[in-house]
């Protein structure tokens, strides 16, 4: 298996850090670049403000943007949204976008509107409401947790062929190795172990009855045929229905990649709740 | 006097529940009416959202008022979604764990920093 262009990405920062440490301005060039997926955009987008954030000038080099490349990203509003570009809309893509606050009941109906509502998703309004709940968990978990600056970044595509949609979420905060090295039991751990450690219900870093959104979040996934991917320092965990997988990586994010894909077809999702509400207690 | 009380989770916060502030808002309700001694019937009929967030605001943190015995016997549940369930189901797991256990409870807020929920 590879990696989907994670230790670019991250190479990408590093680069991106040195210059702004060195010169103070970055030029992005896409030579070469034949596609940009969703969790590049969401990266790249808020590599963007964080490095504006911190003074930086920042130049796109529009013209080693390939034809196809280019269309995407006015489709999904990047362009549009970083003030390079005022053309948007369209197609197979989800809009990029940019939450420099929590505010759960416009990023609910992003995904309501935008991720779940284009039309191309056959799955009943229940299962809507379902999938909403999930995501929602990453984005909770993503500004309470992440101590991002600048936010948290998102960006979604739907894959016709395989049936697929899927949504990325970065932030550019201490990343999920660091929140949980606080406590004793994950701290011995590896970034990819103590990522794996955060997963699984109960383990929170933070005092209280805590400790469930990202274990929902697993469950769903794994339960529903779906795949997430998290990045996070050096760390990497993929989850899907067969489990996780936890490659090398060659560099390391300071912040945090989520990355979840859903196939959009009722048939896959096997999540009718077996919990009776007399059970419950 | 054992009338049983009923809320209507919908009237109170509309078809999306999303917030703790939102979920400590609804616990005072139940706290009042559980410390009475009456039952309470939780009723989510037409709510679609709910998060784990809202949840643990407010049934999570009874168990830290009341006993495991008394909320099944008190509290009741009706029309809440299949999401909804799995996700309370875990949230309750969660907080009787965290309750209920002296040591699990001293554990986690002795290892409690500042960051990440995992």
């Amino acid at each position: 298996m590879t990696l989907p262009g994670y230790d670019a990405l991250c190479a990408a920062h590093d680069t991106a850090l040195k210059a702004l440490h060195e010169d103070g301005i970055v030029i992005f060039a896409f030579d070469g670049c034949t596609f940009l997926n969703q969790h590049a955009v969401a990266f790249l987008g808020g590599l963007v403000r964080y490095l504006q954030s911190r003074g930086c000038t920042v130049q796109f080099k529009l013209s080693s943007l390939e034809t196809a490349v280019r269309n995407n990203l006015r489709k999904n509003g990047f362009l549009r949204d970083l003030g390079f570009d005022h053309r948007a809309g369209g197609n197979n893509t989800i809009p990029f976008r940019a939450d420099p606050t929590q505010n759960e009941r416009a990023f609910l109906a992003y995904l309501s509107d935008d991720w779940l509502g284009r039309g191309w998703v056959d799955v009943s309004d229940a299962l809507k409401d379902a999938i909403c709940c999930a995501v929602l968990e990453i984005y909770a978990n993503a500004f309470e947790h992440g101590h991002s600056t600048v936010g948290v970044f998102s960006c979604g595509q739907f894959y016709p062929i395989k049936q697929e949609i899927a949504l990325a979420f970065v932030d550019f905060g201490i990343g999920i190795p660091q929140s949980v090295s606080v406590v004793p039991e994950a701290a011995a751990l590896s970034d990819s172990l103590r990522i794996a450690w955060a997963l699984e219900r109960g383990n929170t870093s933070k005092k209280g009855n805590r400790g469930v959104g990202l274990d929902i979040l697993r469950s769903f996934v794994q339960v529903n045929n779906g795949k997430m991917d998290i990045v996070s320092h050096s760390g990497f965990v993929r989850l899907s229905r067969s489990g996780s997988y936890s490659p090398p990586r060659n560099h390391r994010f300071p912040g945090t990649i989520f990355n979840i894909t859903l196939k959009v077809d009722e048939k896959r999702y096997a999540f009718k709740s077996e919990i009776t509400t007399e059970s419950i207690f | 006097m054992n009338d049983t009380i009923t809320i209507l989770v919908h009237d109170l916060f509309g078809e999306n529940l999303l917030t703790p502030e939102e979920g400590e808002r609804l616990l005072a309700v139940v706290h009042e009416g559980l410390s009475s001694g009456r039952p309470v019937i939780l009723d989510f009929a037409g709510v679609r959202i709910v998060t784990s967030a809202f949840l643990n605001a407010a049934i999570g943190r009874l168990y830290g008022s009341f006993s495991h015995d008394d909320i099944r016997q008190l509290l009741s549940i009706e029309n809440l979604s299949d999401i909804g369930r799995f996700t309370l189901k875990r949230v309750v797991e969660n907080s009787k764990a965290y309750y209920e256990s002296p040591e699990y409870r001293g554990a986690v807020d002795a290892a409690s920093g500042t960051a990440l929920e995992a």
